[in-house]
């Protein structure tokens, strides 16, 4: 499969997937919209989901709906591929004797097994942004900047946790918010921040 | 210079295109004015199959023209059709004719429910170039304006009058 390896897997490794998907929908709408008014036959796939007397508009508002849907998806694999990142991070880090690991060990500590350590709220990210808050740094809008970073992916959890849990609730702000490229940008600001927090204390770098 | 080969070969493909463009080309104001007639006569119909009711004073029926605009055929003007029955109305209006799998839809809309009227070929084994020759108008379940995601396809009824007291009844909820 594309994407096994959460270790090496970047997050334009993902819009790049989302781009090939995106292409391949194009492809079809171009077709729908080529058998307008010839009636001639529509491809299997095509004829399960447009209706009999769709029109020009119509086959459009599917298409882009299907590209939402692509972006959702897109944005709930970059989510959880950085959230395979933090957690692997996190059972390496948390066997260092440094502030951060010993944090890391308390939250383990809490939890009946590793993979419930909460992620965000008082959770791996938590002890990263007071990691972050303990850093000596002499200029105050460094570490604003560091905080800025990891609270952008906090912003995109919120739609990851309504779309991995069935969408039962009303959500606040609209997905378009978050379209693959930049939920990639959020999601790489997030790994250089932490990169940059750990080097600043001398701490191994984050996977 | 070209080699007397190589122009000869352009100019017959050149030809032979053309001849392959002319054939596939639509005529777009035939088809606007197929689709205007037809919708007319479908009215005619329906007027005609309503008419004691109209005549008695039960039912009013109001034909106006409305805009329409489609892509390959530019803005045009189109018939409408309201019904009246007490206070309470259905509409018929024309929604285009260049659609997939049919020449022409017409949404139906009454006071409990919608319906679309479609223009379809009659004849599946009619070659692409008649299929327009042969044609009639079917009941189907309406089209959701935004995302289309019917579960099954469609099922069509073939518009009579018999067919079309089926609609009116449920539309109107008698």
């Amino acid at each position: 499969m594309l994407f096994d390896d959460p270790t090496s897997l970047e997050p334009e490794d993902i819009v790049h997937w989302f781009e090939v998907c995106a292409a391949g929908l194009e492809c079809e709408e171009r077709e729908a919209h080529r058998q307008l008014g010839t009636q001639g036959q529509l491809s299997s796939t095509l004829t399960e989901v447009l209706s009999v007397g769709a029109t020009r508009e119509e086959i459009s508002d599917y298409f882009k709906a299907c590209r939402r849907e692509l972006e959702i998806s897109a944005l709930l694999m970059l989510t959880a591929s950085a959230e395979a990142r933090l957690r692997l991070d996190a059972s390496i880090r948390m066997q260092n004797q440094d502030a951060l690991g010993k944090r890391l060990k308390v939250l383990r500590g809490n939890a009946r097994s590793e993979w419930m350590i909460p992620l965000y709220e008082d959770g791996i990210v938590d002890a990263w942004k007071a990691y972050i808050g303990s850093i000596n740094l002499p200029v105050r809008a460094d570490r604003a900047r560091l905080l800025a970073s990891v609270g952008r992916f906090k912003n995109l959890l919120g739609v990851r946790h309504w779309v991995a849990h069935g969408r039962y609730w009303r959500i606040q702000r609209g997905i378009e918010h978050f379209p693959p490229d930049v939920a990639a940008g959020v999601v790489e600001d997030l790994y250089i921040a932490l990169r940059a927090a750990a080097g600043l204390e001398g701490l191994p770098s984050f996977a | 210079m070209p080699s007397r080969n190589f122009e000869d070969r352009v100019k017959q493909f050149a030809e032979e295109q053309e001849k392959v463009d002319a054939e596939n080309a639509v005529d777009w104001k035939a088809v606007k004015d197929d689709w205007i007639k037809a919708v007319r006569e479908l009215f005619d119909q329906i007027t005609g199959w309503l008419k004691p009711l109209i005549e008695s004073g039960s039912l009013r029926a109001a034909r106006s023209h409305i805009s329409c605009e489609e892509q390959d055929l530019g803005p045009y003007k189109i018939e409408a059709l309201e019904l009246q029955l007490a206070s309470k109305k259905m509409t018929f209006k024309p929604v285009g004719t260049v659609l997939i799998g049919a020449w022409g839809r017409i949404d139906v809309t009454g006071p409990t429910g919608k319906a679309a009227l479609l223009l379809l070929n009659t004849d599946k084994s009619a070659p692409p170039k008649e299929r327009r020759l042969h044609l009639g108008w079917f009941i189907g379940r309406p089209i959701a304006a935004g995302v289309v995601l019917p579960r099954t396809r469609p099922e069509l009824k073939p518009l009579t009058e018999d067919s079309f007291e089926g609609l009116f009844e449920d539309l109107f909820g008698i």
